[in-house]
């Protein structure tokens, strides 16, 4: 390091650069958190209250939106760890033609949520293409097709899980399928040599090295599960399925000038903010148990 | 029959590169083998066969009776010490070692005895709770030592352990695993570049080229009396002198010669090139340490361009035929750039080389 | 030894049959979903779906001498069924364009109904208008090319703010000692996993004061947020990878920090700015649910994409708009792809 200036020239520099982002999130994040809390802990003259709260709860829709994304993230976040983690180390050998399995395995996650919608949508109306697909491997017949639509309440919640988890797999299994390539090949021979068996040696040694990878991934997720609310309106349509922040949609686009709406919404988003926040700490400190174990 | 045997082994890759063009080895119980060379050339491919984690091309690999070529890693019982140690970092000294007996369902009384044992012979008791991210390159070194000698394994297999640690380091853990060899007796094949590792370590040499063998041998064989020039150039530091000359034939004397150098060809391969090269080009090759200054039978006359003092020797540089030759000398007599010396060598000492197939003429 | 080579073709079997497993399920309904966004009204009622798209209908044109009228059946598993029946040229020209996507003239529809009253029945070969879905989307549905331009637009801004700001955060902690470094991490990491719904509404009230609601520009803003935070995150872990001494040596030389940044540090972690960029751009071009926030007149392709679905019963035009906002997306993943390794190789919460 040459001519080092003092320390005070380098924290001025630093600030001078960082301005910028300070006062952006300053205006375009603090400000906003602030008035969104504001306004859910507001009653209508201005006053603090919880009223908003109280009001929420009492809603069945609400109550149901609670159980909702709880089932969902819960279900997608278990199906996702395994098929993830068994899909990475799939790809993860080198096999004739697993750089175009990999191509492939990533098409779902190149799609924007609204053409996601729109893909399973059109699968699941009566005469969609589920069906049509089922008709011709001969496990339905014309005249019991599958009413995909009709499914209310958790069974609904478990397609929506499937659904989901097509499309944000190749985004777990991209981070996972990273960790496993940067991890140093002899750990796993020194486990062959020393008499473990392949999947023996997966589960001792392979796995537990990269647990930060798998825990960061699944951070990722439970972020965006909790926030699952575009395929449930696209294939459901709004109220058959209440998740969160599909609440919150609701509130915004369809019933927009209601008593209560904004409101409401204020309110939703806070409670989302929280659980977020609060899922994201717990699960990091559960995984960070033993953070002692520097692995390079 | 040896313990181990090699037989034509060879190992292609899928994308057509040969590693390893068709070895043979045999290896007795109790031997310490070094397998010696430049990288790339098939040392560790060699190794990594006998261990499992490559795939046989063609050939055999025979160990104590039995060809393990189809058997897994697992089912070979060798033990092996990586490059990078492989010192699982997730776990703690203690349950790295005892990983493998565990796998060897050993009960928890043996695990804790064994291990105990080890990591006193190792040195490493201390460190028994510590994880490998807390511990220096030299005490994961350790551990990696003290889990291959944790279970009775038929080989023990080290591909270059030392590479990575400081000068000074690297000669204390020589020394250690080599006690360690003795102790147990154990079938050990080591693989590295450097040769004076090499000399010190092993009963036995294989210096390998290329995917091909160059020759087998104690230090004295593959030292002093090289079978190739590969060899001869491969071994001693500083590395060998050579020269190519032409053979000529005067008054009944062989001489070999080539611009300001002169050298008059006596010792046992005088009639074989007398018989075979008059009028051909020779590689001639003299150590430093037997090029000798003001002798008998000058070969050259030289100025001092160079002297290296190294502290008990001195090494001297010469311009000879447009080459540096090095002399390694032990004399306290101080030598000054710039001196006018005559060299000459012990015909005995001189080793020469085939032109064309690099081969040694004996 | 036999036993190792059945063993070996056993596990090359499971192998390939896990393999083709996991390429059908994602290339199934994709095959299925492209298909369908070039289907006419009329395939697209069929059942079951077609998983490849055709190109045509085999069709016959009879004319029935009793009321003077003209019949027009496509073939459906081998059987011609008939779709509609009528005298006029017009009509069948419509029906032709709407529920067919077959673009014929009306002098040509003449033409086969005086052929078709010479030789009674007409086979045909109608060659569809493959992209018609496509052109309705862009022409027909409302605004949807102004759609795309807002949506490049937001796309753009976000990239240039989170770059310009992201970057620099991200130099600056690769680079720098000062204070409150730990906090800005810490504060980066909770903005990163911030839901971005719950800003979105008082955001709406802050771009209404400053006159820039329903633009792309405050799309990009509220974008940024995480995107910021995204950025400082990749670029400060790129700027460590550059070796300090790159940069040393640059000053040594002669050159000003500023100058250094430029032609030193910049392109050697080009690449990666590049990937953080298509993440930013990503982040802009897929979102629904912000733009619906925050939008009104002038919403994004992707929100547009999101109202097309409605309550129709199918979904060709929708799918065919969903196509065209796929088409970037799936470029620039593909591009990422490769920086991946990079980017998370190495990751650490």
């Amino acid at each position: 390091m040459l001519n080092r200036k003092n320390l005070n020239m380098e924290n001025r520099s630093a600030y001078f650069l960082l301005f910028p982002v300070i006062i952006f999130y300053a205006v375009f994040w603090l400000r906003p958190v602030y008035s969104a809390v504001l306004e859910a802990f507001a009653d209508a003259s201005g006053g603090f209250s919880i009223a908003n709260y109280s009001r929420l709860l009492m809603q069945s829709d609400i109550r149901n939106a609670f159980i909702n994304t709880l089932v969902f993230t819960a279900g997608s976040m278990v199906i996702q760890f395994f098929l993830s983690i068994g899909i990475a180390l799939f790809l993860n050998k080198k096999f004739k033609f697993s750089n175009i399995l990999l191509f492939i395995t990533l098409i779902p996650m190149a799609f924007p949520p609204a053409a996601v919608g729109i893909l399973w949508k059109s699968g699941f109306y009566r005469l969609g293409w589920m069906n049509s697909l089922l008709f011709k491997l001969h496990l339905v017949d014309a005249s019991n097709l599958i009413d995909w639509m009709s499914f209310k309440g958790l069974n609904a919640v478990f397609f929506l899980t499937l659904v989901d988890t097509w499309t944000v797999l190749p985004s777990i299994v991209i981070i996972i399928l990273a960790g496993l390539q940067n991890l140093n090949k002899e750990f796993e021979e020194a486990g062959w040599v020393f008499g473990a068996k392949r999947f023996q040696t997966i589960k001792d040694i392979v796995l537990p090295i990269i647990r930060p990878t798998i825990v960061t991934a699944m951070i990722l997720r439970l972020i965006s599960a909790i926030q699952v609310w575009l395929i449930a309106v696209m294939i459901y349509g709004y109220n058959t399925v209440p998740f969160l922040v599909e609440r919150i949609a609701y509130n915004i686009d369809v019933i927009t000038f209601a008593e209560f709406a904004k409101k409401d919404a204020y309110a939703l988003s806070v409670i989302v903010v929280v659980i977020v926040m609060t899922a994201a700490y717990f699960y990091i400190r559960i995984s960070n148990r033993s953070k002692n174990q520097e692995v390079r | 029959m040896a313990y181990l045997e090699l037989e034509k082994l060879k190992k292609t890759y899928p994308n057509g590169f040969t590693a390893l063009k068709g070895i043979d080895l045999k290896i007795d119980k109790g031997e310490f083998v070094v397998l010696l060379g430049p990288s790339g050339c098939g040392k560790t491919t060699t190794l990594r066969m006998i261990a499992g984690l490559e795939k046989v091309t063609e050939g055999e690999i025979i160990l104590d009776n039995k060809k393990i070529n189809d058997l897994q890693p697992k089912d070979r019982n060798v033990s092996m010490i990586f490059q990078s140690y492989a010192v699982w970092p997730h776990m703690t000294v203690y349950e790295n070692i005892a990983y493998p007996l565990k796998l060897r369902k050993y009960s928890r009384k043996e695990i804790k005895d064994t291990v105990d044992r080890v990591a006193g012979i190792c040195e490493i008791e201390g460190n028994l709770n510590r994880y490998p991210g807390q511990l220096s390159g030299g005490q994961k070194q350790r551990v990696a030592v003290a889990r291959a000698i944790a279970i009775q394994s038929k080989l023990f297999l080290m591909d270059e352990p030392l590479s990575n640690l400081d000068a000074k380091l690297r000669v204390s853990v020589r020394t250690f695993l080599k006690q360690i060899h003795l102790e147990h007796n154990s079938t050990t094949i080591f693989v590295t570049h450097d040769q004076a590792e090499a000399m010190a370590l092993a009963d036995r040499i294989v210096v390998m080229n290329k995917g091909n063998i160059e020759q087998i041998g104690d230090v004295t064989d593959v030292y002093h009396d090289c079978e190739s020039l590969f060899v001869a150039n491969f071994m001693g530091t500083p590395p060998a002198n050579f020269q190519e000359a032409e053979v000529i034939c005067e008054d009944e004397n062989l001489y070999a010669i080539a611009d300001e150098f002169r050298l008059k060809l006596d010792g046992p391969s005088k009639d074989t090139i007398k018989g075979n090269y008059i009028g051909k080009k020779i590689i001639v090759a003299i150590r430093p340490e037997n090029v000798k200054l003001n002798g008998d039978h000058p070969f050259a006359k030289a100025r001092i361009e160079i002297v290296e003092p190294q502290g008990f020797h001195t090494i001297l540089g010469f311009r000879v035929c447009n080459t540096i030759w090095k002399l390694l000398r032990m004399d306290d007599k101080q030598l000054e750039k710039g001196e006018n010396v005559a060299l000459s060598a012990d015909p005995l000492k001189v080793m020469f080389f085939d032109k064309e197939t690099g081969k040694r003429i004996r | 030894m036999p036993a190792v080579f059945i063993k070996n073709t056993i596990r090359r079997t499971v192998f390939t049959l896990i393999a083709v497993t996991i390429a059908l399920a994602v290339i199934i309904p994709v095959a299925y979903f492209v298909s369908i966004s070039f289907a006419s009204i009329y395939e697209a009622y069929q059942f079951p779906a077609r998983i490849f798209p055709s190109l045509s209908y085999n069709a016959k044109f009879i004319y029935n001498a009793s009321d003077d009228n003209f019949s027009l059946h496509i073939e459906k598993n081998g059987i011609y069924e008939s779709v509609k029946t009528d005298s006029d040229s017009k009509s069948f020209r419509t029906y032709l364009l709407n529920q067919l996507n077959v673009n014929m003239e009306e002098e040509h529809i003449r033409n086969l109904m005086s052929e078709a009253k010479t030789s009674n029945e007409i086979d045909l070969k109608l060659k569809k208008d493959i992209f018609r879905n496509y052109k309705i989307f862009f022409i027909l549905a409302d605004g949807s090319i102004a759609a795309l331009v807002n949506s490049l637009q937001a796309a753009a801004w976000t990239i240039v703010i989170s770059l310009l700001l992201g970057g620099t955060a991200g130099y600056t902690l690769a680079r720098m000692n000062f204070r409150f470094k730990e906090t800005l991490n810490l504060s980066l990491l909770v903005v990163r996993m911030f839901p971005v719904v719950a800003i979105s509404l008082p955001m709406v009230i802050y771009i209404m004061k400053m006159n820039v609601y329903d633009t792309p520009f405050s799309l990009a803003l509220v974008y940024s947020v995480p995107n910021i935070a995204l950025t400082a995150w990749i670029t400060s872990s790129i700027f460590k990878g550059i070796n300090v001494e790159l940069e040393e040596a640059s000053m040594v030389f002669g050159a000003g920090r500023i100058k250094t940044f430029q032609r030193i540090t910049v392109p050697l972690a080009f690449p990666a700015l590049v990937a953080s960029s298509l993440y930013a751009f990503l982040a802009a071009w897929n979102d629904s649910i912000v733009a619906l926030i925050m939008t009104n007149e002038n919403p994004t392709l992707a929100l547009v994409v999101y109202r097309t679905v409605g309550s129709s019963s199918i979904s060709n035009i929708p799918a065919a708009g969903a196509i065209i906002l796929l088409i970037p997306s799936l470029v620039f993943t593909f591009i990422i792809k490769n920086y991946i390794n990079q980017l998370w190789g190495n990751v650490q919460i």
